[in-house]
C-alpha cells in the first residue's frame, strides 16, 4: 500500500524532491506542500515550510533561543504572485546543557500565505522556493535546498491532502487578543508578567510559558515560574543580564501547552509591540565625526548660550541679586563670590558627568536632563524652587534675618550661598538643550570617561563664565545700581519666576506619573506653607524646618512610588495641537513614511524641557507654520522623552544626540538625507526646511 | 580545601547561572591549561588586546570561518599586531568537538589553527563566566582588563562561507578601534552557531 501511495504521489508532484538524498546525511526531510492543489485567481491560500526530522533531532523557532538557526524560505514567484512571511507555530523548550533552544523536536509545517493575482492564466505552475536550516542533536547540520510546489490555476479550487495538516497547525500559530492583558512589573533581578484572561480565554494550571521573539530580553535557560491565583496568573521571568540595551518591553509569545481554555481556544498569544532597534544599528549608525578639540569648543559655547536658555532664568535672577549685594562689598569679597559660584557650577556639572557615566555603566539608556525622568527629583526640584520662591519673598528664612540683604553680608553664608546657587544654576539648567550642545553632549557620552568629564567641565565653565568675569572686575559692577530697599522689593518680585518654576515642575510630574502624584506634591507644597506660617506663628525656625523639611520629604517619597512603570507613554504624546494633529513616534512608522516617500516631521521632546515647549508654542503654533505643515501633507510625529524610553534614547543617538529638543525633517523624496532643524527653532527654520 | 571547592562547584554547575558577562565591565579572572598541560592566565596578558573564540571543529559555523581560512587570517592579523588571541573549548567529555590532550594535535594541524593558544575548558566553568552560548561565540579584553565586545564574529549568522566576502566583521572592527585608540562603537551584539557542547 505505501508505495502505492508514494508512487501516486511522486506522479502529481514530479518537481517533489526529497532532501534526503544521495549526500551527506541531512537528518531531515524538508517539502514544499500547499493546502490546495488547484486554486483560482484572486484567491489567497496558503502553502508551508514540512520540516520532518529524524528523532532526537530539531529545527528552530524564529527566536532560536541561545544557539541555532531560524529557518528561511524565499520564493521565486511568478510575476503578480504575493508571499507573506514564514509563520511559525508555538515552539517547545529545547535543553542542551545549560543552554535552552526554542524549536520543534519533531515534525512541524511552517505555513505561509500566497496570494494569486486576479490576471493569472489558467493553466499548471511549477514555483521554486529556496530554503535554508539548521538541523541539530547533539551537533549541528545545515541545510538548504530548492523546493518546488506544483499547483494548477483554474476555475474552482482543490483540497490536497494537507487539509487537515494546515488546519491543526493553523491552531498552533500564535495570534493576537484583545481578550489577554498583561501588565509587566520589572526590575534588575526580575521580570513579572501579571496575567488576566477574559472568557472565553481561560488561564491553564500550570504548564504556560513565555517565547521572547527577540533576542537578549530574557535569560532563556532560567525556569519561569508560573502561579495561577484565581483569574489572575503571574509568570516570573528573569532578565537577560549584562546586556548594555536591556529592552524596555518585551514582545513574545505566551504559550499554553493545553491551550488558553477549551477547544478551539488558541495555545500561543503575542503580547508586546516589536523592538524599536536593534542595539547593533544603533551603534553603527551613530555619526560622532567631532573630536575632542571642537566637542570642547562646542561645549563651551553651549554653556555660555545656556545662561540664556528660559529654564536658567529662575537662577539668573538669584545671581543678579547676589551681584547686586557686591555693589558695596570689597572687590576681593566680590571675586570670591564669583568664584565660589563658578566652582558650585563646575562641581555640579563634574558630579552630573560623573553620575551620568556610572548610570550609562550600569546599562542604563541616559542623556542630558536624565535625572528630570525620575518623579522623586522633579517632585524635589518642584519643592525646592517653591521653598526659594517663598524665601525670595521673604516668607521663610535661611537662618539669619533679612540683614543679608543690606551691605553687611555675613561671610560665611556668603561663601556657601554663593557655592550653592551655583550648583542651583547647573540643576536648573539640565531641561535645556542650548544650541551647540547637542553634539558636544553625544560626544562625551559615547567616549572614555575622563574626556566625557573634560566635556562637561568645558560646558560648565562656559556657563559660569560671564558671572566670574563680571564678579571680578570692578568696573563693570559699578554699572549696577547702588543697593538699597529696591533689593527687597526686586527680590519679592523674583520668586514669581520661581513659583512659576514650581508650576512648570508639578506639570511634568503630573504628565510622568498622573494626578495622584501630582496630588501628593501639591498636598506637600500645603505642608511647605503650614511650615512657613508655624515659624512666624509661633517664632519656632527651627519647628518650621521640621514641618518643611517632612513635608518634602512626604512629596518625594509620594511622587517615587506612586511612580508608574517607565514604558507606558504618556497620554501627552498623541495631540492636537491647533490644526495639527501629531502622532505617537515608532521606528516602523518611521520607516513606513520612508518607504511609502511622504514628507514627515519628527519632534523629540519632553515636558520637561522648556526649551521644547517654547518650541512647540512659537514654531508649531504659527499658524503660518501650520498651513505649511497642512499644505504640503507632512505628517507630524512626536517622541516623547518625558519617562525614560529606550527607542527614543536610541532614536536621538542616529542623530549624535544624547538629549532633547530635535526636530528632523524628512521630505519624501528619494534618497534625500533627513534634515535636523536648529535647536531653537523659529517659524522661519520650519518654513525655510520645508522649502516654503 | 581547594579540591572541595572544586567538587562543589562541578556539583552546584547545573544551577549556576549562566550569565553573559556586561560589556565594559572586568572580565572574568581565568587560567586554563592548553593541550600540552600549560596553564594560561588572563593576567598573564595584562596590557594586551585578548581575544576568547569559542570554538568546535565539528560545527558548521566553525567551518564557515576555518574552512574559508576567515578565522585564521583573522588570528595571524591582530596576534602580528601584538594582540592574544585565545581558543577556547569548553565541550565536555563525550560530546561533539570534545578536545583533550591526544586529539588536539591533529585539529590544530587540519584546522590550521593560528591562534595564540588552544585552551581546554573541560569543566565548562569558564564558559559560564563569560556566558558563552554559541561556537563562535566572540570576546575582546581590552589591556586594562575589561571585556569591550561579546557576540558574534560578524553580521551574517549563515553557515555559508560564500557570506563571509560580504559581511561586517564586528571583532576585526573592535580591535581595529581599540588598537588605534579610538572608542569602540559596537560593544556589544547577539552571537550566532552551534550550542556550546557543555556537560549536561
Amino acid at each position: 500500500m505505501f508505495p502505492y501511495i508514494f508512487a501516486l504521489l511522486w506522479l502529481f508532484s514530479p518537481g517533489l524532491i526529497w532532501s534526503a538524498s544521495a549526500e551527506a546525511p541531512s537528518h531531515i526531510r524538508a517539502e514544499l506542500i500547499s493546502e490546495f492543489d488547484a486554486v483560482i485567481p484572486g484567491q489567497q491560500f496558503r502553502a508551508g515550510l514540512l520540516f520532518q526530522p529524524e528523532e532526537g533531532w530539531h529545527v528552530y523557532w524564529q527566536n532560536p533561543g541561545d544557539s541555532g538557526r531560524r529557518p528561511h524560505l524565499t520564493f521565486d514567484l511568478p510575476s503578480g504572485w504575493l508571499a507573506d512571511d514564514l509563520l511559525f507555530p508555538v515552539p517547545e523548550r529545547i535543553a542542551v546543557g545549560p543552554l535552552v533552544n526554542f524549536g520543534y523536536p519533531g515534525k512541524v509545517l511552517l505555513p505561509i500565505a500566497l496570494e494569486v493575482p486576479p490576471s493569472a492564466a489558467p493553466g499548471p505552475l511549477r514555483m521554486r522556493a529556496h530554503a535554508d536550516w539548521l538541523v541539530c542533536k547533539e551537533e549541528c547540520v545545515p541545510g538548504e535546498k530548492d523546493l518546488y510546489l506544483n499547483l494548477i490555476v483554474a476555475g474552482a479550487d482543490r483540497e490536497s491532502g494537507h487539509q487537515l495538516l494546515f488546519r491543526n497547525t493553523e491552531k498552533q500559530l500564535p495570534i493576537r487578543s484583545s481578550q489577554l492583558h498583561v501588565e509587566t512589573e520589572r526590575s534588575d533581578k526580575i521580570i513579572r508578567l501579571d496575567i488576566k484572561a477574559e472568557a472565553p480565554l481561560r488561564l491553564p494550571a500550570a504548564d504556560l510559558l513565555y517565547f521572547p521573539l527577540e533576542s537578549g530580553e530574557i535569560q532563556n535557560a532560567a525556569v519561569q515560574r508560573y502561579v495561577l491565583k484565581g483569574d489572575h496568573a503571574s509568570l516570573e521571568l528573569i532578565p537577560a543580564a549584562g546586556r548594555r540595551d536591556p529592552p524596555s518591553q518585551l514582545h513574545g509569545v505566551l504559550v499554553a501547552k493545553q491551550g488558553f481554555g477549551a477547544a478551539g481556544m488558541p495555545y500561543g498569544i503575542e503580547i508586546g509591540e516589536p523592538r524599536a532597534v536593534a542595539p547593533v544599528t544603533r551603534l553603527e549608525e551613530a555619526p560622532l565625526s567631532i573630536g575632542l578639540l571642537s566637542a570642547l569648543g562646542l561645549a563651551f559655547l553651549g554653556g555660555l548660550v545656556l545662561n540664556l536658555m528660559p529654564c536658567v532664568f529662575p537662577v539668573l535672577s538669584i545671581k543678579i541679586l547676589s551681584f547686586a549685594k557686591q555693589g558695596c562689598a570689597s572687590r576681593q569679597e566680590a571675586v570670591k563670590t564669583a568664584l565660589l559660584f563658578g566652582l558650585g557650577v563646575l562641581v555640579s556639572f563634574v558630579g552630573l558627568a560623573l553620575l551620568l557615566l556610572f548610570l550609562r555603566g550600569a546599562g542604563q539608556e541616559l542623556g542630558w536632563g536624565f535625572q528630570l525622568q525620575s518623579p522623586s527629583f522633579v517632585a524635589a526640584l518642584a519643592l525646592l524652587t517653591f521653598i526659594l520662591g517663598l524665601n525670595f519673598l521673604g516668607v521663610v528664612e535661611f537662618g539669619a534675618r533679612l540683614q543679608n540683604l543690606a551691605c553687611t553680608l555675613d561671610r560665611h553664608e556668603g561663601a556657601l550661598g554663593s557655592f550653592v546657587s551655583g550648583v542651583l544654576a547647573t540643576l536648573l539648567a539640565t531641561p535645556c538643550t542650548a544650541p551647540f550642545m547637542g553634539s558636544a553632549i553625544a560626544f562625551a557620552l559615547s567616549t572614555s570617561s575622563f574626556k566625557a568629564v573634560l566635556v562637561f567641565l568645558a560646558l560648565g565653565t562656559g556657563m559660569a563664565l560671564p558671572y566670574v568675569v563680571l564678579g571680578s572686575s570692578p568696573s563693570l559692577l559699578r554699572l549696577l545700581p547702588r543697593p538699597g530697599p529696591w533689593m527687597v522689593r526686586l527680590k519679592e518680585l523674583l520668586s514669581f519666576p520661581l513659583f512659576a518654576t514650581a508650576l512648570w515642575l508639578v506639570w511634568v510630574l503630573s504628565i510622568q506619573h498622573g494626578s495622584g502624584a501630582e496630588m501628593l506634591l501639591l498636598f506637600s507644597m500645603l505642608l511647605v506653607g503650614f511650615g512657613a506660617w508655624l515659624m512666624r506663628a509661633v517664632r519656632s525656625t527651627v519647628k518650621g524646618w521640621i514641618v518643611i523639611l517632612l513635608a518634602a520629604a512626604l512629596g518625594v517619597a509620594g511622587a517615587a512610588r506612586a511612580g508608574r512603570p517607565p514604558g507606558t507613554s504618556p497620554d501627552s504624546a498623541v495631540s492636537i495641537q491647533g490644526r495639527l494633529h501629531w502622532e505617537p513616534y515608532s521606528d516602523t512608522r518611521v520607516e513606513e513614511l520612508k518607504k511609502e516617500g511622504k514628507p514627515f516631521l519628527v519632534d523629540f521632546t519632553a515636558a520637561w524641557c522648556i526649551t521644547c515647549q517654547v518650541n512647540k508654542l512659537v514654531a508649531f503654533g504659527s499658524t503660518e507654520v501650520q498651513s505649511a505643515l497642512l499644505r504640503r501633507r507632512v505628517t507630524l510625529l512626536r517622541a516623547d522623552w518625558t519617562s525614560r524610553e529606550a527607542g527614543i534614547t536610541a532614536a536621538l543617538a542616529r542623530f549624535g544626540r544624547a538629549g532633547v529638543p530635535l526636530d528632523v525633517y524628512y521630505s519624501g523624496a528619494p534618497d534625500a538625507e533627513p534634515e535636523i532643524l536648529p535647536s531653537i527653532l523659529t517659524p522661519g527654520a520650519v518654513l525655510a526646511a520645508l522649502h516654503d | 580545601m581547594r579540591r572541595l571547592v572544586l567538587i562543589l562547584a562541578v556539583f552546584l554547575m547545573p544551577a549556576m547561572v549562566f550569565a553573559e558577562t556586561a560589556v565594559n565591565t572586568a572580565a572574568p579572572e581565568f587560567s586554563l591549561p592548553d593541550p600540552t598541560g600549560k596553564m594560561h592566565a588572563l593576567s598573564d596578558y595584562r596590557g594586551k588586546f585578548v581575544v576568547l573564540e569559542w570554538f568546535n571543529p565539528g560545527c558548521p559555523f566553525v567551518k564557515k570561518h576555518y574552512g574559508s581560512g576567515n578565522m585564521q587570517q583573522l588570528q595571524k592579523k591582530y596576534t602580528a599586531q601584538g594582540a592574544v588571541w585565545l581558543t577556547i573549548s569548553s565541550n565536555a567529555e563525550g560530546k561533539q568537538g570534545y578536545i583533550n590532550a591526544s586529539n588536539a594535535a591533529e585539529i590544530i594541524a587540519e584546522k590550521k589553527l593560528a591562534s595564540t593558544a588552544l585552551l581546554l575548558d573541560h569543566e565548562g566553568s569558564v564558559g559560564h563566566a563569560y556566558g558563552a552560548r554559541t561556537t563562535p561565540h566572540m570576546f575582546v579584553i581590552s589591556p586594562k582588563g575589561e571585556l569591550v565586545y561579546s557576540g558574534a564574529i560578524d553580521d551574517n549568522d549563515s553557515p555559508d562561507p560564500e557570506a563571509i566576502s560580504s559581511s561586517k566583521n564586528y571583532v576585526a572592527a573592535v580591535l581595529d578601534q581599540g588598537l588605534a585608540g579610538q572608542p569602540i562603537t559596537v560593544a556589544a551584539t547577539e552571537p550566532y552557531g552551534c550550542s556550546v557542547k557543555y556537560r549536561s
